[in-house]
């Protein structure tokens, strides 16, 4: 049966393996238990042992615990350490297999072309052997960007200026500090080569580090199973576990079954409670029930809707909160506002495209006049100007769109030609001096080396050019104003959740008595 | 600080140290708005600054130009501004939300466009190479009407430029590049008047007092000259019989420099000059034609100048720095305004008290004053200006305050380039990195300090 509840606590791994209660995993468990041996099996969680890629996983840098003390796995109340969880812990997820190269590492088992630990995948930033340092490791999100590092083994050291001594990168294990992209040796800070390759999940130097305002190195949190130091699991999308992998996870199982004793114990008084006559078939049977399914249920519904949903920091919304919203979200008036502001968005998108058309005309333009000169019959040379009228609307949006809408226009952007003007037409844009000048042929100004239309083509390209880049910068601005009030919105009704009708909720009745204690005025 | 605390402002016509300097940007020309309190200013990247005088902080920032901003010109009201670029665009700005009102392009860059002066759906552009034209833009769909440069008698070829119009609008005054002075009327585009001012050399400028009585005109010969308006929209005017009587002619005959930019003092008094390749401004008394002073302060050329409507301040553009400086007069602070019979003594005075001085005063005179007082009619709605005419006017815009903090900046002058290591900013450095909207991620060598 599968089955996948912790009755202590709320293991993370656990508690979202409900939903993914992968059936192939009832087969994987009964044969498990067939195979075991002395000390009883006890389901895991179900999930089948495939071999997992490790995952970078985030959390508190929990302490090993000892043996002999069964802890329940560290993280029993939803607290994670909030230092941990706050902050940085998106990157996980979606993230990074990235595998860091290891500076100098000469003596590890891959070939100098920058030892790439399979598969492990820690957020700490790796010395790369060459010079792509700062380049490289430019935001912290780098993905594995192997290929286009140069191959540089591990056999150069850089002399730049590095770490608290400021001295050269000898091939020592070094680390980069997040906010400041200085490398700093292991030795000088005081970190060792494996914490930091598995372990750290965001270097602060000690230069950078600011403990009050929350700028400190983050870890990721160890496997439960004392004395295994792995990175837990915490934050694959499947299957988070508090574990470094599955075989931990049973081996914990199987020790908390074994501090329960076999048989029950002979003794002269009454037991205190239910739990001294336990014994380890009792144990695993109840681990089975229904009872534990129920309050398991429980607990995920309490973690729900506290918005703690492990391998996402806490108190962040479920992905898919804006695909649909919940009523009174936002207010009358901001909805007013979001709405105005998505209307601007999309006037300014129009406005775009009418830029790209303009470019598109600039670019028939000078094919015209190209064509014009290279014609064998002509009467140009490369001099002459080539403006022509129907070019007189560029840059200014609202008469372009109307010129766009004359027949002359479509017919001219449908055949991506410019065809000469008759006289009629001509005389009908030319005004003025320009009219009688005679410079105008077809439509086109003919003069040589025109001073008047200087450099037209850059001119009216660049003007459109800044106007693209204008209205997205504006757009840009409204769609971050919305970001901001859907956000807002959003914290509102994360913390309306919480405290709702400030009471404190609870689980399940423990005591008749509880109910009225805990209850808070207002 | 309160008009009433220094009583000098009254005597001192002209400025005399440069008191303020204000950056943003390359700044390449300055106008004053008509009530003074609000100075644009146009950029090398085509950006439109607006100052307020008052705090010399940035009010608006304008985007919409490409290239260099080559004259700007305020409406009446002081809601619209006109802005003309090297790119051939001329745009009408409604300072309300700061927005583009009306876009004009034309065929040819923009030397200067001026707005009329009571319409402001009506602008006089002057175009390089090119003729003239009268802008209408009531609506989105400019109208133009192109004007004359020259007489048909006269047969150079000539270019205008320079314009602007009357006081009351009725008329345009252009300068040509052959030393043509014409007067155009706008009703119907027709020269009336034209009149060679300067042998052979362009007109480069035209100014006009508030007044509109008396025109400033500025050659390439390196003469400053002064006319005599007649006044032009009395009805019955007769072309024929117009008439510039010329009033001064001011010049630097020593250095023979040439005059970079020239305007009236806030009263057409006198007459101030930027000149080229020197670092001094000029100022001539019109009452006498006679130099009064050479102001000293920037170690540069002055590009632009301008003085303010009605105040002694004068504004000028450094050539290369970009930078605005602001001459003004400082008046020492005189207490004894504050109060009547405070006075102020060079040397510590012995004062030896009256034998009353301590005197409690008897009750019902205390009673009494205090009573009349209460009587007394206090004007609290009146505001003190010190020129009543223009509070009264009736379309008195007031531009709203901006809440965005990242525009109201005057740029910082130093960039972060990679690790501790500042530079100046170069004029060539212009908003191509901030324009795209790549504010964060790749700008973390060039962290430049947007406050978003």
């Amino acid at each position: 049966m599968a089955f996948s509840t912790s009755f202590f606590t709320l293991d993370p791994g656990v508690a979202t393996d409900t939903s993914n209660h992968p059936s192939p995993s009832d087969e994987k468990t009964t044969t498990k238990m067939e195979r075991s041996t002395s000390p009883q099996t006890v389901r895991e969680e179900e999930q089948p042992a495939a071999d997992l890629p490790n995952l970078s996983a985030q959390t508190q840098f929990s302490s090993s615990e000892e043996t002999q003390t069964m802890h329940p796995p560290p993280s029993s109340e939803y607290g994670f350490d909030q230092e941990s969880i706050a902050g940085e812990s998106t990157k996980s997820t979606t993230s990074k297999p990235v595998s860091r190269k290891k500076k100098g590492t000469a003596t590890v088992i891959k070939p100098p072309k920058r030892s790439r630990p399979g598969g492990n995948t820690s957020m700490g930033k790796r010395k790369a052997n060459k010079t792509a340092k700062p380049a490289g490791s430019g935001a912290p999100s780098l993905n594995g960007d192997f290929g286009s590092d140069p191959a540089g083994g591990a056999s150069e050291s850089d002399s730049g200026p590095y770490c608290l001594c400021r001295g050269p990168d000898n091939h020592r294990f070094m680390i980069a500090c997040d906010r400041c992209e200085d490398w700093f040796h292991g030795d000088c800070i005081g970190m060792d080569k494996w914490t930091g390759e598995n372990l750290v999940q965001k270097y602060i130097c000690p230069n950078c580090s600011d403990p009050d305002r929350g700028y400190v190195t983050r870890y990721k949190k160890m496997c439960s199973y004392s004395s295994c130091k792995n990175a837990a699991r915490v934050d694959h999308v499947d299957r988070p576990s508090i574990f470094c992998s599955d075989d931990h996870c049973q081996m914990w199982w199987n020790d908390l079954v074994c501090t329960v004793p076999k048989a029950p114990k002979i003794r002269s008084n009454k037991p205190i409670s239910f739990l001294d006559d336990l014994t380890r078939e009792d144990f695993i049977s109840l681990l089975d029930s229904p009872v534990a399914a129920s309050y398991y249920q429980q607990a995920q519904q309490l973690t729900s809707s506290l918005s703690i949903i492990p391998g996402q920091p806490p108190l962040s919304l479920p992905p898919d909160f804006w695909n649909n919203p919940p009523p009174n979200l936002l207010t009358q008036e901001q909805e007013n506002f979001l709405s105005g502001s998505a209307a601007e968005r999309k006037q300014l998108g129009e406005e775009v495209l009418l830029c790209k058309k303009m470019l598109e005309l600039i670019d028939i333009a000078i094919q015209r006049r190209d064509a014009a000169i290279s014609s064998p019959s002509t009467p140009y040379n490369k001099d002459v100007c080539g403006y022509d009228v129907r070019l007189d609307h560029i840059g200014a949006s609202y008469q372009f769109s109307l010129f766009l809408q004359t027949d002359q226009a479509t017919k001219m952007f449908k055949s991506g030609k410019m065809e000469d003007m008759d006289e009629d037409s001509q005389a009908k844009w030319l005004i003025g001096e320009d009219a009688a000048s005679g410079n105008y042929k077809g439509g086109m100004c003919t003069k040589k080396k025109c001073p008047t239309h200087r450099q037209w083509r850059d001119i009216l390209t660049k003007t459109v050019k800044y106007e693209v880049r204008e209205l997205t910068r504006g757009a840009k601005e409204r769609l971050d104003g919305e970001q901001r009030v859907r956000d807002a919105a959003a914290a509102r009704w994360l913390r309306k959740g919480m405290f709702d009708g400030d009471s404190v909720e609870h689980i399940g009745q423990v005591d008749g008595v509880m109910d009225e204690d805990v209850k808070m005025e207002g | 600080m309160n008009l009433l605390l220094s009583d000098d402002y009254l005597l001192q016509d002209y400025p005399e140290n440069i008191t303020n300097t204000i950056r943003s940007g390359h700044s390449t020309c300055v106008r004053f708005n008509r009530k003074g309190d609000y100075l644009a200013s146009g950029r090398g990247d085509g950006t439109v600054v607006v100052w307020d005088i008052e705090t010399m902080g940035v009010a608006r920032k304008l985007r919409g130009h490409s290239k260099q901003v080559q004259s700007l010109s305020w409406s009446r009201c002081g809601r619209y501004l006109l802005s003309a670029c090297a790119g051939w665009k001329a745009i009408l700005w409604d300072l309300q939300d700061g927005k583009k009102y009306r876009e004009v392009r034309f065929r040819a860059p923009v030397y200067g466009a001026e707005l009329h002066p009571w319409n402001h759906h009506q602008f006089a552009a002057a175009l390089f190479e090119a003729q003239p034209v009268l802008v209408d833009v009531q609506d989105r769909k400019e109208i133009q009407y192109p004007l004359p440069t020259a007489p048909d008698y006269d047969t150079v070829k000539q270019t205008t430029t320079a314009m602007i119009y009357t006081a009351q609008g009725t008329h345009l005054l252009s300068g040509t590049s052959k030393g043509r002075l014409n007067i155009i009327d706008t009703t119907t585009q027709q020269l009336i008047y034209s009149e060679k001012i300067a042998e052979r050399s362009a007109v480069l400028l035209l100014r006009l007092t508030e007044s509109g009585k008396d025109l400033l005109v500025n050659s390439n010969d390196g003469i400053i000259r002064t006319f005599h308006l007649p006044d032009l929209s009395a009805p019955d005017l007769d072309p024929d019989t117009i008439q510039l009587p010329l009033e001064h002619k001011f010049q630097d005959v020593v250095n023979k420099l040439r005059w970079g930019h020239v305007t009236f003092s806030a009263t057409g008094e006198y007459v101030a000059a930027s000149a080229h390749n020197n670092h001094e401004l000029y100022i001539w008394e019109r009452a006498h034609g006679s130099l009064v002073r050479m102001l000293e302060g920037p170690k540069e050329e002055s590009t632009y100048l301008e003085w303010h409507p009605h105040r002694a301040l004068l504004v000028a553009c450094g050539a290369e720095t970009g930078r605005i400086n602001i001459w003004s007069v400082t008046s020492p602070q005189k207490w004894s305004a504050l109060a009547p019979d405070f006075v102020e003594v060079e040397d510590n005075v012995e004062y030896i008290e009256k034998e009353d001085e301590f005197d409690i005063h008897p009750h019902e005179e205390i009673q009494k004053r205090r009573l009349d007082q209460e009587d007394e009619d206090i004007d609290v709605m009146g505001v003190v200006g010190d020129n009543t005419e223009l509070e009264k006017e009736a379309d008195n815009f007031r531009m709203p305050i901006l809440f965005d903090l990242g525009e109201s900046d005057s740029e910082d002058e130093f960039i972060n380039v990679g690790f501790g290591t500042l530079r100046r900013k170069s004029p060539g450095d212009q908003d191509d990195g901030e324009g795209t909207g790549g504010e964060k991620a790749p700008v973390k060598k060039r962290g430049r300090g947007r406050k978003k």
